[in-house]
Formats: structure tokens, C-alpha cells, sequence
């Protein structure tokens, strides 16, 4: 796992909370600098800033790291107009079916 | 079998194992979270992409989103079209792009959708026998199946209500139009917010949500779901009950642990054992090492 794309996942992961670099920074307790040079991929981070990143973003440690494997083995059918590549969508339930293998992963039942 | 003949057969096929008769259908998303145990998501995207079906094989877990949308008819033929790749099973490699092209796979799953939400059956039932049909047929058909008008076109005409022409004719129709001419439009309306509204995937929302009051994930995680800020969640969440639930960690003060005794005879005898190498160790040659 390259340090770049962690940094790159964490710039997506704040982006997509809503959390500007500053409130991460505060909400996570890791400077703000050392957030940008983990973001620019100058830093790696550490298990326990990431562990505190995957929190405050809402998004698992396996999301962060790229190492979830699930965009791997994914299947997909679309239907979509325009020769569009369908990222966003595809991104969105990305990040669905992640969630969900964490949540197996810590032994949540369905309640519905 | 055509592709429209196999498209067919299986809506027909889901409405009787799912007990829906031939009756227009109201919800499409809480009848295939319910029917098919598949979590559906209405999301924000860019206008060409209309739908995607993700399966996870390793899990078995699978996702359908369909974009949010001012055109609801076609969100509605959207998620039925997604439904149908998920019954057969399609799958697009994911990295070759081209999702636009008309394969095979599309028009089947185009078949099942237009089957699915207007049956041939159902329409029957809806206009018995009738002579030559008016435009306003034609809307109370799209406005009680809430398909567009080129599919209830179609339908009409598999149905042999209407001829060639007339439904040439009709294809080129909106919506719209219809419900202005014909005064719906306000229905339309509502229609149309109601499918340009996001829509989290049900049942992992329900099960984010244990996790949230478990202490297992954070409310960001809650927010980002449902798309609202974390203040927002965070509120809604306490206003119905739901507080994750806190497992303070108990520290031990060290005067407060119970003396253990510790039997190190059976150690020191262990190591007063000579090895059980029947010749003596070669000094000299574990030095050298």
C-alpha cells in the first residue's frame, strides 16, 4: 500500500464527511500538519492516526488502506447513457459493500 | 427464447412468487428490499449514470443504486431494469467500460423491466374491452403504472389495443405532458420529489445503526450514509432513543491485586536437569560459534 494512495483515500474519505482539513485535524488529534503531509503522502501513517481518521470519517481502516480487497472481486451491471464509466456510482457502493463486510467483521446482526 | 420472450417470463415469474398479481406496483425499492433481501440506494450522480447492480461474490452481498432523478418513470424502469440483472444473474466486466451498448443481457433486462411494472395481464384487467383509444387513455395508463409513455406505448400494443402507427406515434410523448393535458401534473410533481430524493440502502442503515448504539462505529459513519451532517444525525438518533452505549475501561490499582504465589520449584528443578544429550557439550566448539 502506497503512501500516496492512503494519503489520496484520506483526502476522499474527508471530503466526503464534510470535514474540512482542520476539523479532521482537531476531531482526530494529529496536527494539521502532520494530516497534510499524511494527506500529500510525505508521511505515512501510523495504525493509531488511521484508526482515528477511519473514525472520524466514518469509513473503515480497510477503506483507508485499499486493503478491503472487495473493489477487487466485485461484479457489476449498469445501465448508463453517454459512454458514462459509472465512477461515482460504483465509488458510492464501494463503500456500501465495505461497510457491510466490516460490519461482519465485528459480528453485527442484521435486525431486518 | 428472445430476450424479450426470456424478459417476460421471469417478471411474471417474480410477480407470482412474490405474490404481486398483475396489480400496478407502489414502492419499487422497499418491494425488491423486501422481496429479494438486496439493499437499494437512490444517490446522487451525474445524469447518464442510471443504475449499477455491485455483487460481492466472496459475501454474497448485493447492492443495486439508481441516481436521483426529476424523470421518476424512469428511475422506476431503472430499478427494474437493475432487479432484472440481478434475477439473471448478469455481469458486465467491470473494467472494459462501455456500459452504454445494447448487448443481449440489456434488452432482456429491459424486457423483464417494462413486463414487471405493466403487465400485459394487468392492463387487460384495466381497460377491458375497448375500441380505438384517445391520448387519454394513454395517460390514465401511465399515470396508474407510473411507467412512461413509451413503455405503456408498448404495452398497448402487445396488448393489441393499438396499432403500429398510433404507437409510433405515442412514443414520442412525455410525461409531462401528459399529466399537464391531462391534470395530473400536481401527482406528477409530487412524483418527481419523491424520486429526486436520496435514499439510504435500508437494511445496512438499520444494521449501521445497531453498530452506532453498540459503540462499533462512529456517527460519522451514520451521517455519511444518510447524507446529512453528523449534528444532524447525532440529533435524530437521540431523539429516537438511540445513544451509543458506553464501556468504560476499569483500571486495577496494583495494591488492589491478590497476591499469587508462585511455585518456582518445579522451574529451578527443570533447569537443574542436565540435557538429554547423551554426550556432554563440546565446550569449545559452542565458543568458537
Amino acid at each position: 500500500m502506497a503512501t500516496a494512495d492512503i494519503g489520496a483515500r484520506i483526502e476522499r474519505a474527508r471530503a466526503t464527511a464534510g470535514l474540512s482539513q482542520r476539523a479532521l485535524a482537531d476531531a482526530t488529534g494529529i496536527s494539521q500538519s502532520t494530516l497534510s503531509r499524511i494527506i500529500s503522502g510525505d508521511r505515512a501513517a501510523k495504525m493509531p492516526e488511521l484508526v482515528a481518521i477511519a473514525w472520524e470519517t466514518g469509513q473503515t481502516v480497510a477503506q483507508l488502506t485499499g486493503t478491503g480487497a472487495v473493489s477487487e472481486r466485485v461484479q457489476c451491471a449498469a445501465r448508463a447513457t453517454n459512454g458514462s464509466d459509472m465512477s461515482d456510482m460504483r465509488q458510492a457502493l464501494l463503500d456500501f459493500l465495505e461497510l457491510d463486510a466490516y460490519l461482519d467483521d465485528q459480528a453485527i446482526p442484521a435486525t431486518i | 427464447m428472445s430476450a424479450e420472450a426470456e424478459g417476460r417470463a421471469a417478471a411474471e415469474r417474480f410477480r407470482s412468487q412474490q405474490n404481486l398479481g398483475v396489480q400496478p406496483l407502489g414502492d419499487l425499492v422497499a418491494i425488491i428490499e423486501q422481496a429479494t433481501g438486496i439493499d437499494v440506494a437512490i444517490l446522487d450522480a451525474d445524469q447518464d449514470q442510471h443504475g449499477l447492480m455491485m455483487r460481492d461474490p466472496q459475501r454474497d452481498a448485493v447492492f443495486i443504486g439508481v441516481a436521483c432523478t426529476r424523470n421518476p418513470m424512469r428511475q422506476r424502469s431503472t430499478l427494474a431494469h437493475e432487479l432484472g440483472h440481478v434475477l439473471f444473474a448478469d455481469v458486465t466486466d467491470s473494467t472494459a467500460g462501455g456500459w452504454s451498448h445494447r448487448s443481449p443481457e440489456e434488452i432482456r433486462a429491459d424486457a423483464f423491466a417494462r413486463h414487471l411494472l405493466i403487465p400485459i395481464e394487468g392492463l387487460r384487467q384495466f381497460l377491458g374491452e375497448r375500441g380505438s383509444l384517445t391520448q387519454s387513455v394513454l395517460s390514465e395508463t401511465v399515470q396508474r403504472f407510473l411507467v412512461s409513455p413509451k413503455i405503456a406505448a408498448i404495452a398497448l400494443y402487445q396488448a393489441e389495443y393499438i396499432d403500429d402507427a398510433t404507437k409510433q406515434e405515442w412514443l414520442s410523448l412525455t410525461t409531462p405532458q401528459l399529466a399537464t393535458r391531462f391534470g395530473w401534473s400536481d401527482q406528477y410533481r409530487a412524483l418527481q420529489d419523491e424520486s429526486a430524493r436520496r435514499r439510504a440502502p435500508q437494511r445496512l442503515l438499520a444494521r449501521a445503526v445497531r453498530a452506532y448504539a453498540e459503540g462499533a462505529l462512529s456517527i460519522q459513519a451514520i451521517a455519511t450514509l444518510r447524507g446529512i451532517t453528523r449534528q444532524e444525525a447525532e440529533t435524530e438518533l437521540r431523539e429516537a432513543g438511540v445513544v451509543p452505549c458506553e464501556r468504560p475501561v476499569v483500571w486495577a490499582d496494583p495494591t488492589e491485586l491478590p497476591d499469587v504465589e508462585v511455585d518456582l520449584a518445579a522451574l529451578d528443578e527443570a533447569l537443574n536437569t542436565p540435557d538429554h544429550t547423551p554426550e556432554p557439550p563440546d565446550t569449545t566448539t559452542r565458543e568458537r560459534e
